[in-house]
């Protein structure tokens, strides 16, 4: 698998996304190599089907011919391989290869664990070390005969039919995600913070708008006096420094002035109330006589006389 | 080079309508191809409605092959057919490969190389074609029928539902078997599906995501219509649909009919059986249905019949309890010594019997049946009821006989 990007360390490309071919596969491929050779220049439309069948062979790793029938009733596993197109002449300089790798080729490990699909990147620029693509291109040789061709990305994946297009579909479509040439989308960003926790200082060595936004508000080096200290240290300081006694003596006086009305009408109301409560009872007091007077006409009114001048007299007392 | 016709992709509808336009224009070939298929009588194992309806399929299929693919296609194909005549018998690989590209052009309409890549980021539209091989080691089993359904609706639904174009491509694929040799043997190459074998071919345009996603479907479904199952859930749906139609249905008994007669006749048949097998099943459970009312039904009457006699059964065991209350009172009333003493003397039995002879009459005749029935000694209750009365005298000697006399009655209406 090869594993260009900028964010990764470089890693020796291996040969084990290549399928294994079988004596049959490699016989087949050895007879068209010898009628290709003995092709004459009359005859181009064979050259190229030639071209593509020995390309099929070598991503599928079977004859051509076999592959066209799926076996539905027996669920009969085949192999399904698509060329999805990537816009590299429309966007030249944007770095497809790195978007869809991601920071250590984990943004397309975890699509082919999601998708149980494998995903190879093949084509131009495709390797990292382009002095080794160079030399793989031009050794000739048909396994890497990609490399003469543009970027591309190559989805196959091997189940039952209907499994088998389900998956190259849910695969499609999550890797269109991925072709989209903008570099401040979803996708950019959760790989760029997933490279910041993985290696800060790698994150910091990058040079990129985008980084503004993340730069820590406490950072020394973010708008400070020259002594170091934050701007709202400071503030904090200046506020504490000058007048902290003379705010914290009004506030108190304040408090104390203002604790004091409401204790007094309390007392006002104590006060103003036992009045009403006397001027009943003498009220009381002076209906009394009248039934008395009554009361003297009749035998029992001596009785009923003598005890309310006591009573008046005590309460006067 | 341009008597090569290609099939257009599009959809069914299209085709039908094209072949409904050629059927009314009434162009020679079209109508004479219509009306041999329509006219040939059906044979062999198969229905003959639902390969009727694969007939009519195909024609449009084959109507809609005549328009003509585009010029760089046509093109392609020439110069390849051009450098296939001009290669010798040393290239055979080259042969086979220059075979392949010709026929997935005849297939896509499109040239091979261009369609490799998917064009995922501007969503551009794929032709996505997959060929399904239909098992028929199981060779009596109409696979065909069943993926049409009657009149060919089945395929119909399946295709808009699926948003994929099916076609049932192959040997055996066509209703006329004859036609089909004669075809196969002609050098049209617009019937060389016919020497492969019977596949279904499903197909869509559509984006890459949305086109895979399509024929996934197709593919999950049409598993359940090659199953070789003759009464599971498809092909039970399939003959009620057919049965609403009463003319289907006629033919269909009809067709029943001549089967049975046919595999009486030779004792063989595997369709022919089927259908009668599918009659007598049909006929078999609405006999058990009836039987099954019957039983009901005698169940039922069953039970007022236990109810009935559970009734009766209630009067004597009233009746009967009554009587031993009647019989037990006189009992107590008798002591031992005084028995002894009655037994003694001859004047109270005479006594009794002539104070009230129609009572003593009566009251004895049935008092000895009840005995008799009870399993008592007719003397031992003769004696209780002549002592019963000298006990009570002259006045008690008159109320016995009322109370002997009005139980009897009951008793002798129970034995009528």
């Amino acid at each position: 698998m090869e594993t260009p990007s900028e964010f990764t360390e470089k890693q020796p490309p291996t040969h084990d996304h290549q399928p294994r071919l079988n004596e049959v596969a490699q016989k087949f491929l050895a007879d068209l190599d010898e009628e290709r050779q003995r092709l004459s220049a009359d005859f181009p439309l064979c050259a190229l089907l030639i071209d593509e069948a020995v390309d099929r062979v070598y991503c599928t790793g079977r004859i051509p011919g076999k592959e066209f029938y799926a076996d539905v009733y027996k669920q009969k596993p085949m192999k399904i391989t698509q060329k999805v197109f990537v816009p590299v002449k429309q966007y030249p300089k944007f770095n497809f290869t790195g978007k869809i790798l991601g920071p250590k080729g984990n943004s397309l490990r975890r699509l082919q664990e999601e998708t149980q699909c494998k995903i190879a990147i093949k084509g131009r620029s495709s390797i990292r070390d382009r002095n080794k693509e160079e030399q793989l291109r031009s050794t000739g040789d048909p396994r890497y005969a990609h490399l003469q061709k543009d970027l591309f990305l190559e989805v196959s994946t091997v189940a039952t039919p209907a499994e088998c297009y389900a998956r190259i579909a849910y695969a499609l479509a999550e890797i269109r995600k991925y072709l989209i040439p903008d570099k401040n989308d979803e996708v950019s960003h959760e790989q760029l913070r997933e490279l910041m926790e993985m290696d800060p200082e790698s994150a910091k060595n990058i040079h990129g708008p985008n980084l503004e936004a993340y730069r820590s508000v406490f950072d020394k080096k973010f708008g400070g006096n020259s002594n170091g200290a934050p701007k709202y240290i400071n503030l904090i300081k200046r506020a504490a420094e000058n007048p902290p006694e003379v705010d914290d003596v009004e506030e108190v006086a304040y408090e104390y002035e203002h604790r004091m009305p409401p204790k007094r009408p309390p007392t006002g109301y104590e006060y103003s109330k036992p009045r009403p409560s006397i001027i009943p009872t003498n009220a009381a007091a002076y209906k009394r006589p009248y039934p008395t007077d009554m009361k003297r006409m009749r035998e029992p009114p001596i009785k009923s006389y003598k005890p309310n001048p006591y009573t008046i007299l005590k309460k006067y007392k | 080079m341009a008597e090569n016709g290609l099939r257009v992709p599009g959809s069914s509808a299209v085709a039908s309508a094209v072949a409904s336009t050629a059927t009314g224009v009434g162009g020679g070939s079209a109508a004479g191809t219509a009306g041999a298929g329509t006219g040939v009588v059906p044979t062999g194992v198969s229905g003959g409605t639902s390969n009727g309806e694969h007939e009519n399929e195909h024609n449009a299929n084959a109507d809609g092959e005549k328009a003509q693919p585009a010029p760089a296609v046509q093109k392609y194909m020439q110069e390849l057919m051009t450098e296939r005549s001009r290669m010798e018998n040393h290239f055979p690989l080259a042969v086979k490969l220059i075979d392949e590209a010709l026929e997935r052009v005849q297939l896509n309409g499109r040239i091979p190389t261009r369609d490799q890549y998917a064009d995922v980021y501007q969503q551009r539209t794929i032709k996505l074609s997959q060929k399904v091989h239909v098992p028929i080691k199981d060779k009596k089993f109409n696979y065909v029928g069943k993926l049409l359904g009657p009149k060919g609706n089945s395929l119909r639904r399946l295709q808009e539902e699926t948003q994929c174009k099916i076609v049932i491509l192959g040997r055996f694929s066509m209703k006329d078997r004859a036609r089909e040799e004669e075809l196969r043997n002609s050098a049209d190459a617009k019937y060389a599906h016919l020497n492969l074998p019977l596949h279904v071919e499903v197909s869509t345009i559509a984006p890459p995501a949305e086109a895979y996603a399509r024929v996934a479907y197709a593919l999950a479904e049409i598993r359940r219509y090659l199953t070789p199952d003759k009464h599971d859930d498809i092909r039970q749906e399939q003959y009620r649909e057919l049965m609403e139609d009463p003319e289907a249905a006629k033919k269909l008994t009809l067709r029943q009919l001549q089967q049975q007669s046919n595999a009486a006749a030779s004792g063989a048949g595997g369709g022919g059986g089927g259908g009668g097998g599918n009659g007598n099943g049909g006929a078999a459970g609405s006999g058990s249905n009836n039987g099954n009312g019957n039983q009901r039904s005698g169940g039922n009457y069953r039970q007022k019949f236990q109810q009935q006699s559970h009734y009766r059964h209630n009067e004597e065991t009233v009746y009967f309890r009554s009587h031993n209350n009647a019989y037990h009172q006189p009992k107590p009333y008798v002591p031992a010594a005084q028995r002894g003493n009655a037994m003694h003397t001859t004047l109270p039995p005479q006594a009794i019997v002539r104070a009230s002879p129609p009572g003593m009459v009566v009251s004895a005749a049935s008092f000895n049946g009840r005995n008799a029935g009870l399993g008592n000694a007719g003397g031992g209750g003769i004696m209780a009821n002549s002592i019963v009365a000298t006990t009570g005298g002259g006045i008690g000697g008159a109320v016995p006989p009322n109370m002997r006399y009005r139980p009897a009655a009951p008793y002798q209406f129970v034995k009528k």
